[in-house]
């Protein structure tokens, strides 16, 4: 969202500035994260979708400023509440993580310590942002997060270990474990993606359900549309690290504005045309060593034009809406798009 | 739990019994027995050969000598060495105290020395100080130990003067003196061991380091002691801890080099001078007694492990 949104009465909890996180590998560096933008207002869900290796992660690791090494943020600001994060010492910024600003991870099976009880690692989020350090005041808020996600026997089950609890007990736990200070934003790094159809239906209720009780803002990171549609207010698309389109969900889904949306799109499952073939994107990412220089997706679009060998800016496309393309920016649709796809068949 | 230690206790006796009848016949292919070394190898006549062979009971069947130490042994008897005159059991029980003090001493102080070392080395890994701290131990470790003992026991005469005494001095007459003479052999085994609980340690700390829970633990604020020492250490201490207990053993059986160089009394150098007597007697006693306690620190090591990692709790 650009700075003159029609929102800014209104502070964001989170406001991201060309954000540029790259990986020093042995092998080359890797252009993970490119000047990535964008605001989450308070008691907002702003989802980040995209393919495996399109920076979504690593875009949630820079903002905790826990980028696994040989990453490494080069450029960019974020601010939490006005704060900003990259200029933080290591100790200020240990008190920011798990107090105002916090995350759930993608894999609750490894994401617990397997050593610890849960009631420890519950207690030890309190502990170490609380004055005292109390282990009692700690156990209280562990019991109240415990019963709140929907473990019963709060008591009884702080005393287990990890690996006496399920899949989907154990995420909810990462996710009392997030929400244990109150924290004002929460990253969720694929929340549902390791667990069963029906314990994610539940997961996902329950996210919503806490978000609303305390007016926390949440970026969802994930691959899941079904989830993206269910939860999010608003949506950025990530495409070979940088966001390609961001737009109310609704709108999205209505009415695309980035080619790559638009075939991410076509190809979900719908459930009137059962017997048609998925269309599929063809080509795969580029080499993300070596990004293209024009538009990222050019080589995969049906859309592609000269001007595409340009790399087009994120630019406002409409109300509280930005895309990545030349196409669009200039105000065409894709509403012509299979027929454009049958000819660019013919052509070739 | 109560049946689990039960199980190792019965694998004890199996592994004594396996380890006692190893060292019996393989010994009876030693050249030479305690009659040539008794009579002399000069001036002795066959008839008198034939009868302190007859007195020791060497004529007898293998399998029948064998069974009549093993009655001995079932009460609590190793016998009396033909070469000596004195009980095994008396110098067994002078001899272990020796090299388990030693043993002991040299595996707290290694590790002492190897896992904050360890531990430090895995936090600044692939930096220079995780360098510096490799290469060093690695170099001590190429050193035979006994070309360090003899370095140290030239030092200690020579320059630490009352620090260090060569003359063993048993912890019932003196701690301090006890130490005296204890203090450069444990230097000189703890020193090299020392750099394998090292490179144990950092290894199995990157490795959990690297672990997701470790980012969880950031993400929520933990503070970085409670991150390193209590997330990553508690789980890298199972193997850490396995290779203490294999260490314990071989370090153990493996004293002879270190107690001859410092005149240690004990089990190792007491072996060493059982077998080129041909004292079979002393030289199983001792063998025996070395197998037990590794077996048995070894059952420790097994019970110490469900503390440290909660999954083992159902299976032990």
């Amino acid at each position: 969202m650009s700075d003159d949104s029609e929102r800014n009465d209104e502070q964001p909890v989170l406001r991201v500035r060309g954000l540029t996180t790259r990986f020093f590998a042995s092998f080359g560096i890797v252009h993970a994260v490119s000047d990535v933008s964008f605001d989450v207002y308070p008691g907002e869900t702003l989802g980040i979708v995209g393919e495996s290796g399109s920076g979504k992660s690593v875009t949630a690791q820079s903002i905790l400023r826990l980028v696994p090494k040989p990453g490494r943020i080069v450029a960019g600001s974020i601010k939490l509440d006005g704060v900003e994060l990259l200029d933080l010492e290591a100790e200020e910024m240990r008190r920011i993580r798990g107090r105002t600003l916090s995350m759930v991870s993608q894999n609750p099976l490894t994401a617990l310590n397997p050593a610890l009880r849960i009631g420890w690692q519950l207690d030890e989020a309190h502990r170490s942002h609380s004055k005292t350090g109390s282990k009692k005041e700690a156990r209280v808020r562990t019991k109240e997060m415990l019963t709140a996600v929907g473990i019963a026997d709060a008591d009884e089950r702080a005393n287990s270990y990890p690996y006496e609890y399920s899949g989907g007990m154990r995420q909810r736990i990462v996710i009392a474990m997030g929400m244990m200070n109150e924290p004002s934003l929460m990253i969720a790094d694929e929340p549902t993606t390791a667990l069963d159809v029906t314990i994610q239906a539940q997961v996902i209720e329950l996210m919503k359900q806490l978000i609303e009780e305390h007016n926390m803002a949440l970026v969802l990171i994930t691959h899941n549309m079904g989830v993206v549609a269910n939860m999010c207010d608003r949506v950025a698309v990530m495409y070979a690290g940088e966001i390609v389109e961001e737009a109310p969900i609704d709108e999205l889904f209505e009415d695309p504005k980035h080619p790559y949306t638009w075939a991410l799109l076509r190809s979900l499952p719908s459930i009137t045309e059962i017997d048609t073939e998925l269309p599929t994107i063809s080509g795969s990412p580029p080499d993300m060593t070596d990004p293209p220089s024009g538009c990222r997706f050019r080589a995969r679009c049906p859309f592609a034009e000269a001007v595409c060998e340009e790399h087009p800016d994120l630019d406002i496309v409409g109300d509280r809406r930005r895309a990545r393309c030349w196409v669009t920016q200039r105000g065409d649709s894709f509403a012509r798009g299979d027929e454009l796809l049958i000819d660019k068949g013919k052509q070739s | 739990m109560i049946r689990f230690v039960a199980e190792r206790l019965i694998g004890l006796v199996l592994v004594l019994f396996v380890v006692s009848a190893v060292v019996f016949f393989l010994g009876t292919f030693i050249p030479g027995d305690a009659a040539t070394i008794l009579v002399g190898s000069e001036g002795a006549t066959p008839e008198q050969f034939e009868r302190v062979r007859e007195e020791l009971g060497l004529n007898d069947p293998l399998i029948v000598q064998y069974a009549n130490w093993m009655k001995g042994v079932v009460r609590g008897d190793f016998g009396t060495s033909p070469i000596t005159g004195r009980s095994v059991n008396d110098e067994i029980k002078s001899q272990f105290p020796v090299s388990m003090e030693l043993t002991l001493l040299a595996t707290i102080l290694s590790t002492v020395i190897g896992l904050p070392l360890g531990i430090f080395a895995a936090i600044h890994a692939n930096r220079i100080t995780d360098f510096i701290i490799r290469t060093t131990l690695l170099v001590t470790f190429s050193v035979p130990i006994f070309v360090a003992g003899i370095l140290l026991l030239l030092i200690g005469s020579r320059w630490l003067g009352p620090l260090y005494t060569s003359t063993y001095t048993p912890i019932s007459e003196g701690i301090g003196k006890n130490l005296q003479s204890m203090i450069l052999p444990t230097l000189s085994i703890a020193i090299p061991v020392s750099a394998m609980t090292m490179q144990m340690t950092r290894t199995s700390m990157l490795e959990m380091l690297n672990r997701p829970f470790i980012t969880t633990a950031r993400a929520k604020g933990a503070r970085r002691r409670n991150i390193l020492y209590i997330h990553a250490l508690k789980n890298a201490m199972s193997p850490i801890l396995t290779l203490l207990g294999f260490q314990f053993g071989i370090l153990l059986g493996g004293l002879f080099v270190v107690e001859t160089i410092f005149s240690l009394p004990g089990l190792g150098r007491g072996l060493l001078t059982a077998i080129s007597q041909r004292d079979y007697l002393l030289m199983m006693a001792g063998t025996m007694v070395i197998a037990a306690t590794f077996v048995i620190v070894n059952v420790i090591v097994d019970l110490a492990y469900p503390i440290l990692d909660p999954r083992q709790r159902d299976t032990t």
